[in-house]
């Protein structure tokens, strides 16, 4: 299991990324995080939404209430141009830390 | 189902009297917790456990509060800001109603000419001050219980930024409250009582225009109000 700081910190590249590859709403985007962590990385689902909330203010990502298939209304999030920009910044960050970690412990990355 | 519904709205009510969620994180949550409750259908449950093991995957709610209160700090001050101004307000209806029996009371013990004539128009200014807070009251009174239900505010007034706001109201109410008074007691120590008259009945006009400017604020919020609520109603069907 992934520590609390460490899934805190990664939320923002987390989201961003998921919301590079397209529109979503919350519950869809901690359903692919939980999937694509195979369960390591666990949310405490309401927390997403500040970290949302936080993006959408600093002009990251925007929202817009929908209908959706089911007939129920949704907040669905979109990447924006200055947020794609910060997920190459974050991306570019990430992987220093982990190539340094990486030269430290004298691993190839982990495939598994 | 209906039960279902009622279980959502007594979650509803709940996170509605925290004053850290604004409406649109409550109907975001509730869409979120309804989607939980979706993969729960085939469950053998009844509809109160779903709605608990929903809430319970939102996660702790202290936890939960403190982060939307980190995030809403600026609308949290705004809806405090309101409910001072709204403290204010009645204060001011309730001291004009009184000034206004005190000047009818005076009516019939004066006798000379000039003082009925000051009295008649102080009589006539506080009438119209009074008649505008009941409405504000009444308004107030309506914003009231859709804070009760749904805890909207205002998107006019979200979308100022608070420190705007607070230097822009506080030190009027600060004026209205203590300024006055000081300004009053230095200006007329050498007036006549003639001069004082006259001075007392423009500053009731002044306190007459501000309480019309702060009474059309507080109708701009409460039609919003009314309007965010019937959008919160939208996401249940």
């Amino acid at each position: 299991m992934i520590s609390k700081d460490l899934v805190a910190a990664s939320a923002r590249p987390l989201i961003l990324s998921i919301l590079a590859q397209g529109e979503s709403y919350g519950y869809e985007i901690i359903q692919r995080i939980k999937q694509l962590s195979n369960g390591v990385m666990q949310w405490k689902d309401g927390m997403l939404y500040p970290v949302l909330h936080r993006l959408q203010e600093q002009g990251l990502i925007e929202s817009e209430w929908r209908v959706a298939q089911s007939g129920r209304k949704r907040k669905y999030y979109r990447i924006k141009q200055k947020g794609r920009k910060e997920l190459a910044a974050e991306k570019k960050q990430w992987m220093q830390v982990h190539s340094t970690l990486l030269k430290i412990w004298e691993m190839k990355p982990c495939t598994s | 189902m209906h039960k279902l519904e009622f279980f959502i709205e007594r979650w509803r009510d709940f996170k509605n009297a925290q004053e850290v969620y604004c409406n649109d994180d409550i109907n975001e949550l509730e869409s979120h917790l309804r989607n939980e409750i979706e993969t729960l259908d085939g469950c053998p449950l009844d509809d109160e456990e779903k709605v608990k093991i929903a809430v319970h995957r939102l996660g702790d709610g202290d936890a939960l509060s403190k982060e939307f209160a980190k995030v809403n700090q600026g609308k949290i001050w705004k809806k405090r800001l309101f409910w001072m101004l709204s403290g204010h307000i009645l204060v001011s209806a309730i001291g004009v109603l009184l000034s206004m029996l005190a000047a009818l009371f005076s009516l019939f013990n004066v006798t000379d000419h000039l003082s009925l004539k000051f009295i008649n128009q102080d009589l006539f200014v506080s009438g119209e001050m009074a008649l505008v807070l009941i409405a504000v009251s009444i308004f107030m009174f309506l914003v009231y219980r859709q804070k009760v239900k749904m805890s909207g505010f205002s998107r006019f007034f979200l979308g100022l930024h608070p420190l705007f706001l607070g230097l822009m109201l506080v030190p009027l109410v600060l004026w209205q409250l203590f300024g006055q008074q000081l300004l009053y007691i230095v200006m007329t120590r050498s007036f006549s009582p003639e001069q004082f008259g006259v001075l007392a009945m423009q500053s009731a006009l002044w306190r007459g225009l501000w309480t019309i400017l702060v009474a059309i604020f507080f109708m701009l919020c409460a039609v919003s109000v009314i309007r965010q609520r019937r959008t919160g109603q939208l996401i249940k069907n």
